[in-house]
């Protein structure tokens, strides 16, 4: 599916000199790239390379360093604005599709655009299905549009915001931009949303399609832009790459010194004791998953989103109901409750913007001494003296800023909030760790804040369990990283294949080594 | 390290008891004071005496009692719009035993109080084990109560002299000219604030309030929370049926309907008072207070009979509306400070807003 861009055609989408500047971070870096029209642009990267940035830019909802300039089709976008984004033909379908489960495909298309009226304020229920068929109708799917969504197929879900996204009320969409659409779809139903995605390009859109799933971008692209670090790397034509091509070209050549270094600090933890044994884990992702974890051992989760990894953390301590049977050195349990968890010294630390890391409202030292509050307790009153002290040992261990004790959460940034999660179960000196993406949303300092903080706990022999979609803190914090795939542990990567190559492949599971095709029948035995 | 975080360009460190003092610490006591002001002014033959002082602090003490019976439930994020069936019915049930048994006041009081506690399970059977939504359970317990209470009295004001006896005394005794159940109020403020303040429990409390889903994880026991806030409604509520039963030594059906509004007016108003944002006793009390004396100055001035009511209302929109700015997360609040601090904005501050949360989505995987 190559073609040539005749030098007259004028670009879909055409970004100049983008950059964009966090405090602390540079985001994005004089990028500069083309999208043809009706063309599939694949946007690839690692976390934190700035693709997210770069659609956010586009979108209208941050506002680019001084000196960007986008083109769609020859017109200027006005920088900042979601409106006039939309107003000039672009669409966005998120990871989290945006649409409500609750109504019907006819009422969910009808979000986006409004609805059809007559007779001044009435609306027109008619003309609304009529053309929410049509727009199904040139997508090709059928299915009942007067039920709920929410009881729709994943893929006919997508359908659904994808239609209303390619809505033409108010002139066609001319770009269609989607963010990890298949993060949600089995695997069956991926091929039927790439022939939408097909047909949507046949009626002449242009798709910037972001994904980590490099199969797909074989699959489906015809051209991908490449960023790394915040830098344009390169654009290339799909036909004239490989898949090696575009790991190196994702990952870079050298993968970075700082992820390199990582290995020789580790210690050999075979010898040591058994500290977490997981047996027998059920969810509604996850069969039959069983590991063990020894002391001091960082074990790390990966596998795609769907792969029942961003499961598997939350119920090793019951978040949302499990079957397990768990054993730790101070006891045993069996579908543990997050209570009976904390007991036998096995907590959960979600990434900061999580539900559930930790409450907005309340402060820093209430955040800090909530798990563990019944230790301040006399006579059934809090000691303010002992919980003060505490908290002002993990602000200043963790560098927490500002060091005001007071401060509400909300008020933290990302990079501090996660230190206040981390810090508030570290207070309670569990046994094991559980970290679910715990660099998600902070910036490069509190990063490497977060693994030094890690590798000094793992060090004075904390356990921990590192669930990650980011292939980076995998491989610079684990001993040994745990590869999921379609809710079952398919691999077990020790010292001697912990680099992204590896990694990746073993995730996305397809370019398989036969050996590991054969342990994938047996299922992982948990240790070497 | 310092290159990723950037600290919160800090306020200029006020002196400690100025911020105590400050309007956003404590504006009710000014707006109280400003009210005692105007009426003193308005009417000065009729209210600036102490007789006003005491008419307000007997006419409002059940408000009071009302209003911190709510204050856990809402603290710890359910509802209990049941407290004015409870106090109905409460009152009922007391001046039914006065009458028809021999038992001692003191049992009976006792008695009483366990059938608000029985309300108030009956409301945590219903909001935390069948899950109902707590407005609308207890919303249903306060028309059960409600009804009871007419079945109990046969829907008829009980009135006997035995009621008149030691029994009034518990409402109508006496301190420097002071009814006692301002001490009521005064003890059960100080106690709550204490419980919510000093205690774990208190902690959990608010913890469970502001995120249920946090408290679970931390293995803060929410259903006990939930429970033990609701069962203490109804024994509060009872307390004030009794004591509204020993002030006008009578019980009548439906008596205590009046309250529930006034008593979450109250307790919304004295969330913006102090910590913003929480719930507290000493901010309730001090709003039961400050609207009961804008309310009684109005009668005092003759104002026709609707007007207390417009007031209570105005006072409760005004003040919720302020802490609704203050609030950090406040869309109008953080267009303000974006515009002043344009540089300090990280990333993670626009967090909720309906495109940036579902982008944000995006950034996680």
């Amino acid at each position: 599916m190559s073609e040539v861009i005749s030098p007259g055609d004028l670009p879909a989408v055409s970004f100049r000199h983008l950059s964009k500047t966090f405090p602390g971070q540079r985001a994005l870096v004089d990028v500069s790239f083309d999208v043809a029209p009706a063309e599939i642009h694949a946007l690839l990267g690692e976390n934190g390379s700035g693709k997210s940035t770069l659609i956010k830019i586009l979108a209208g909802i941050h506002h680019p360093d001084a000196g960007a300039e986008i083109h769609v089709f020859g017109e200027q976008l006005p920088l900042g604005s979601p409106r006039d984004s939309r107003r000039l033909g672009l669409q966005f379908v998120h990871q989290a599709l945006g649409i409500i489960d609750e109504l019907t495909a006819v009422e969910n298309i009808a979000l986006g655009f409004g609805y059809r009226r007559h007779l001044g304020r009435l609306i027109d229920w008619r003309a609304q299905r009529r053309k929410t068929s049509r727009l199904l109708d040139m997508l090709s799917v059928e299915f009942d549009i007067d039920v709920p969504v929410g009881r729709l197929r994943a893929v006919d879900r997508s359908a659904v915001a994808i239609a209303r996204a390619l809505d033409d009320d108010d002139g066609a969409c001319r770009v269609l931009v989607m963010d990890e659409p298949t993060a949600a779809l089995p695997p069956t139903e991926v091929d039927s949303l790439f022939a939408l995605l097909r047909r949507a390009q046949a009626a002449g859109t242009a798709i910037i399609y972001v994904s980590h799933r490099l199969n797909e971008i074989l699959d489906l692209a015809d051209r991908a832009t490449i960023l790394r670090d915040g830098a344009l790397q390169k654009t290339v034509s799909i036909a004239s790459t490989n898949r090696a091509g575009l790991v190196d070209a994702i990952v870079g050549r050298a993968v970075s010194e700082r992820l390199a270094e990582a290995p020789a600090e580790r210690q050999t933890t075979v010898e040591s004791d058994v500290a977490l044994r997981v047996e027998e884990m059920n969810t509604r992702r996850l069969k039959n998953v069983s590991f063990v974890v020894r002391t001091g051992e960082v074990v790390g989760i990966a596998g795609l989103t769907g792969s029942g990894r961003e499961e598997l953390a939350g119920a090793l301590v019951g978040e949302n109901g499990s079957q397990v049977r768990i054993t730790t050195g101070r006891g045993a349990a069996v579908n543990p409750t997050p209570r009976r968890a904390k007991k036998i010294g096995l907590v959960l630390v979600l990434p900061n913007r999580a539900a559930g890391a930790a409450t907005k409202e309340l402060t820093i030292r209430e955040n800090l001494t909530l798990p563990a509050l019944e230790r301040y307790g006399r006579f059934g009153l809090v000691r303010r003296g002992a919980e003060l002290r505490d908290t002002n040992r993990w602000i200043s261990s963790l560098d927490i800023r500002p060091r005001d004790p007071e401060r509400a959460y909300a008020l933290l940034s990302g990079g501090n909030q996660q230190k206040v999660a981390f810090g508030k179960w570290l207070n309670l000196d569990p046994l094991v760790l559980v970290a679910e993406d715990p660099t998600s949303g902070v910036d490069v300092g509190a990063r490497g804040a977060i693994y030094d903080l890690i590798r000094a706990q793992a060090a004075k022999g904390m356990s921990f369990v590192v669930a990650s979609s980011d292939t980076e803190d995998l491989l610079a914090l684990c001993d040994r990283i745990l590869v999921l795939r379609d809710g079952e542990l398919v691999d077990e990567l020790g010292p001697d294949r912990m680099d992204e190559m590896h990694l990746l492949t073993s995730i996305v599971g397809t370019t398989e080594h036969p050996a590991r095709a054969a342990s994938r029948t047996t299922r992982a035995e948990p240790s070497p | 390290m310092s290159a990723g975080t950037t600290s919160p360009t800090r306020q200029p460190q006020m002196l400690g008891w100025l911020r105590q003092l400050s309007f956003g610490n404590i504006g009710a006591v000014y707006v109280w004071a400003l009210i005692i002001i105007v009426f003193s002014i308005w009417v000065p033959d009729l209210f600036p005496r102490r007789l006003t002082v005491e008419a307000i602090a007997d006419n409002f003490s059940i408000s009071g009692l009302a209003a911190l019976a709510i204050l856990l439930p809402i603290a710890s994020g359910t509802f209990d719009a049941s407290v004015g069936g409870t106090i109905s019915l409460s009152g009922v049930i007391c001046g039914w035993l006065m009458i028809n048994t021999g038992l001692p006041t003191t049992v009976v009081v006792l008695l009483t109080l366990l059938s608000g506690v029985g309300v108030g399970l009956f409301n945590a059977f219903a909001v935390v084990a069948m899950r109902i939504p707590p407005l609308i359970a207890t919303l249903a317990t306060w028309l059960i109560a409600d009804a009871l209470s007419v079945a109990v009295s046969g829907n008829q004001t009980i009135t006997a002299p035995r009621m008149s006896g030691s029994f009034s005394q518990l409402a109508q005794h006496q301190i420097w000219g002071f009814t006692i159940p301002i001490l009521y109020v005064l003890f059960l403020m100080l106690l709550l604030g204490g419980v919510l303040t000093q205690t774990a429990s208190g902690r959990y409390v608010y913890a469970v309030g502001f995120d249920p889903q946090v408290a679970r994880l931390a293995g803060v026991r929410v259903k006990l929370i939930s429970t033990g806030a609701l069962v203490s409604a109804g024994l509060i509520g009872a307390f004030a049926g009794v004591v509204l039963a020993s002030r006008v030594a009578s019980a009548t059906p439906n008596g205590g309907d009046s309250y529930l509004l006034p008593a979450f007016a109250a307790a919304f108003l004295g969330a913006t008072q102090f910590r913003a944002k929480r719930f507290n006793a000493t901010g309730t009390i001090i709003a039961v207070f400050m609207l009961g004396t804008g309310q009684y100055g109005l009668l005092l001035a003759g104002a026709p009979q609707w007007t207390p009511n417009v007031f209570q209302g105005l006072a409760l929109v005004a003040a919720i509306g302020l802490t609704q700015i203050r609030d950090p997360n406040h869309a109008v609040a953080r267009k303000w400070r974006a515009a002043r601090t344009k540089t300090a904005i990280s990333d993670a501050d626009a967090t909720d807003t309906p495109e940036s949360l579902a982008a944000d989505d995006a950034v996680s995987t």
